[in-house]
């Protein structure tokens, strides 16, 4: 099925759970935040979610700043 | 924070220690600064300034005319009750003074600014004495709606409100109030008001603030000179009105440097404060307030306030009497006795020959 | 008497504040901070498209430091919002610097939204510092709205051209009761210097610091020139007009002339 995150279109198993998908695509609970359709996932809550069709995810990080 | 707490501050500052460090060269620099913090100001207020002081009067002149402009305001006094009930002992409507008490009934209210509009003059300024019962808010208020007829800028000099008085007469149409401290030091404060409300130090000290707090546009403090230490009285005069401007920035603070002078009671001035004094004065709060207002009564002579108006005045008044109903009455009932007697036509006349402008009108509310 | 520079509860031990974009390399980073002496370093938020972008900036600034995450990207308070409380979700701390800017010609930020932002981030317990376009009125309301301290810029982000906005800022510096620390276009120590000999209450710089050539040395030579600064403050400089105004015919001649009471 499809969900879009960060902006583009990813293809993914049924029934994934967003912990799945994450640490799957290598990330790591300390170094990213969540948003699943608009709202922030706690890293302990990744695991309760189970991805649906046309999810929205936003997965943002630290970078250099001013 | 009220200006009670700002003035613990200073509690420990010993005023003659602080002057006998000051040098000619610490005088110079605080007067090149472009802006002052207090402890400048009061260099500018220390006795080794006084040797600076055609330097301080050119400053003081170039700041007033750059950020007033060669204009000054005109204005009248109206007495409408001198029933008082509190014991100054400095004042001529002291509670034990024999003198004739009266109280303008509103048609009496309304010739007077009938009169004193014939001058032009748009700005008004009524004084009462403190009395529940002949100078009630109510009745305050009362005037007011019938000077509103005449006047475009109603100010009061009354006794202390409390904040939502202040409300009432700034919805009223009130745009000023002007509230002397006398003097800042609280113990000769404790000595010169015996009785009354108005021996209560703090709810006095914390009047222009509430006012500020009300809503008021202009508010005009001052110590009265010749009861205590000017240079001390002068000090506290400026920190007050740089602690209100700095927390109501939208008000426009001014401040008023009367002179005692005789009055009906007979007090006589503790301390004697000369005219090169009130010159310091000016001229040093001048150049630290450099927007604030100042303004000047006609207890000064008239050889002075000519002089002056050059030297960072920015508002002065014509046509005095202190006597209550005294523009269409007789002088019997006096707060204290005028110097400058001139009127509202002579002040413009002189003040035209001296390249400033006379303003009848300021200030137009929309009520 | 001590000089403590402290926003909100917190007691800072440097009045650098150092941002962390424009780096030529991460690896630039900690000899940077250090030779700065910065407590509070600035970071952005961006999207992670992949685990190695997600590589961790954090490793390359000192754990003793206190992040400071901004919310670049945002155009409007709302955004401002979102990327805050995101940021907060990484777990490092409560401070936001706010940061809303819709003009991509000279990123100058837009106060009206910040002071949005401020309220709504302060009343949630975030510790805002907002970057604004120095401004008497805004810096008022944004300490009615709960800022920890105020931030004006003095030149465009990234133009290097020092303290464009001075009169502006000196105003602040006198009539508004927070830290004023100012951030954006301090191209040179001299400036930071001159910012803190007026009374700031500290610098942040970025672009001077991360573009040099050296980043390390030049990040010392504003550690030591906001230090300058800060002392010669202190020491009781004050603003000094230029002398030679023209004097005209006395004016206290009266005093001397006339009867003296």
């Amino acid at each position: 099925m499809e969900i879009v995150v960060n902006g583009k279109e990813n293809i993914i198993q049924e029934n994934m759970s967003l912990g799945d998908f994450l640490l799957g695509k290598g990330f790591l609970p300390k170094k990213v935040v969540v948003e699943h359709n608009g709202t922030i996932i706690a890293n302990k809550h990744w695991y309760e979610i189970i991805l649906s069709p046309q999810d929205r995810l936003e997965i943002v990080t630290f970078v250099g700043g001013g | 924070m009220s200006f009670l707490q700002e003035m613990e501050k200073y509690k420990d500052l010993d005023l003659p220690e602080f002057f006998s460090k000051i040098k000619d060269q610490d005088v110079l620099s605080a007067l090149r600064k472009e802006k002052l913090n207090c402890y400048d100001y009061l260099t500018l207020l220390s006795p080794a300034a006084e040797s600076h002081l055609e330097a301080m009067a050119q400053r003081a002149r170039r700041m007033t005319i750059q950020n007033f402009g060669k204009v000054m305001q005109l204005f009248t006094p109206m007495y409408i009750a001198n029933y008082c009930d509190n014991l100054c002992v400095y004042c001529g409507f002291n509670h034990d003074n024999v003198l004739e008490r009266k109280q303008l009934t509103m048609a009496e209210v309304e010739a007077e600014a009938q009169k004193i509009s014939e001058t032009g003059l748009k700005h008004i300024l009524i004084l009462t004495g403190e009395s529940q019962k002949y100078s009630s808010i109510e009745y305050i208020l009362a005037a007011v709606q019938i000077l509103k007829k005449f006047f475009t800028s109603i100010s009061v000099e009354i006794y202390s409100l409390t904040e939502e008085e202040y409300v009432r007469a700034v919805q009223s149409g009130v745009d000023g109030m002007t509230m002397f401290q006398e003097v800042y030091d609280s113990s000769i404060y404790k000595e010169l008001h015996l009785a009354g409300p108005k021996s209560i130090y703090e709810f006095r000290l914390d009047a222009p603030e509430r006012a500020c707090r009300a809503g008021m546009r202009n508010v005009n403090i001052g110590a009265l000179l010749g009861l205590n230490d000017w240079r001390k009285e002068a000090f506290f005069t400026g920190v007050h009105a740089d602690y209100l401007q700095h927390a109501y920035k939208d008000v426009e603070v001014a401040v008023s440097t009367p002179r005692m002078r005789p009055c009906a009671a007979g007090f006589s001035p503790r301390v004697i404060v000369n005219d090169v004094n009130l010159v310091q004065y000016i001229t040093a709060y001048r150049i630290f307030m450099p927007r604030s207002g100042i303004t000047l009564s006609s207890r000064e002579s008239r050889m002075m306030r000519d002089h002056l108006v050059k030297l960072g005045v920015t508002k002065i008044s014509g046509g005095v009497t202190t006597a209550v109903g005294g523009h269409t009455k007789g002088e019997d009932s006096s707060q204290f006795d005028i110097s400058d007697t001139r009127s509202i036509e002579d002040m413009a006349q002189m003040l035209y020959s001296e390249g400033y402008q006379p303003v009848y009108k300021d200030w137009q509310g929309l009520y | 008497m001590e000089d403590l520079f402290t926003i909100g509860n917190t007691q800072l031990q440097s009045r650098l504040l150092i941002g962390t974009g424009k780096f030529s390399s991460n690896k630039d980073m900690p000899g940077a901070i250090e030779a700065a002496a910065a407590k509070i370093v600035t970071v952005a938020l961006r999207r992670a498209d992949s685990a190695y972008e997600a590589e961790n900036i954090l490793n390359y600034i000192p754990k003793t430091c206190i992040l400071m995450p901004n919310t670049s990207g945002a155009r409007t308070a709302e955004e401002a919002v979102r990327i805050a409380h995101m940021a907060r979700a990484m777990g490092c701390g409560d401070w936001i610097k706010i940061e809303v800017i819709s003009d991509n010609r000279y990123l100058l930020p837009d106060n009206q939204e910040t002071i949005k932002a401020t309220e709504i981030l302060a009343n949630e317990g975030f510790i805002v510092l907002p970057y604004m376009s120095p401004d008497l009125m805004s810096a008022k309301r944004l300490v009615d709205a709960g800022a920890a301290a105020v931030m004006p810029l003095g030149a465009p982000i990234g133009s290097n051209r020092g303290l464009q906005t001075i009169e502006l800022l000196r105003i602040l510096i006198d009539e508004i009761d927070l830290p004023i620390i100012v951030d954006a276009g301090i191209g040179r120590p001299s400036e930071a210097a001159a910012a803190m000999e007026m009374g700031a209450a500290g610098v942040l710089v970025n672009t001077a610091i991360a573009t040099a050539t050296d980043p390390a040395t030049m990040a010392h030579a504003f550690n030591l020139a906001v230090q300058a600064g800060r002392s010669a403050y202190l020491a009781g400089l004050g603003r000094v007009m230029p002398s030679g105004a023209a004097a005209s015919s006395p004016l206290t001649g009266f005093l001397r002339d006339g009867e003296v009471l």
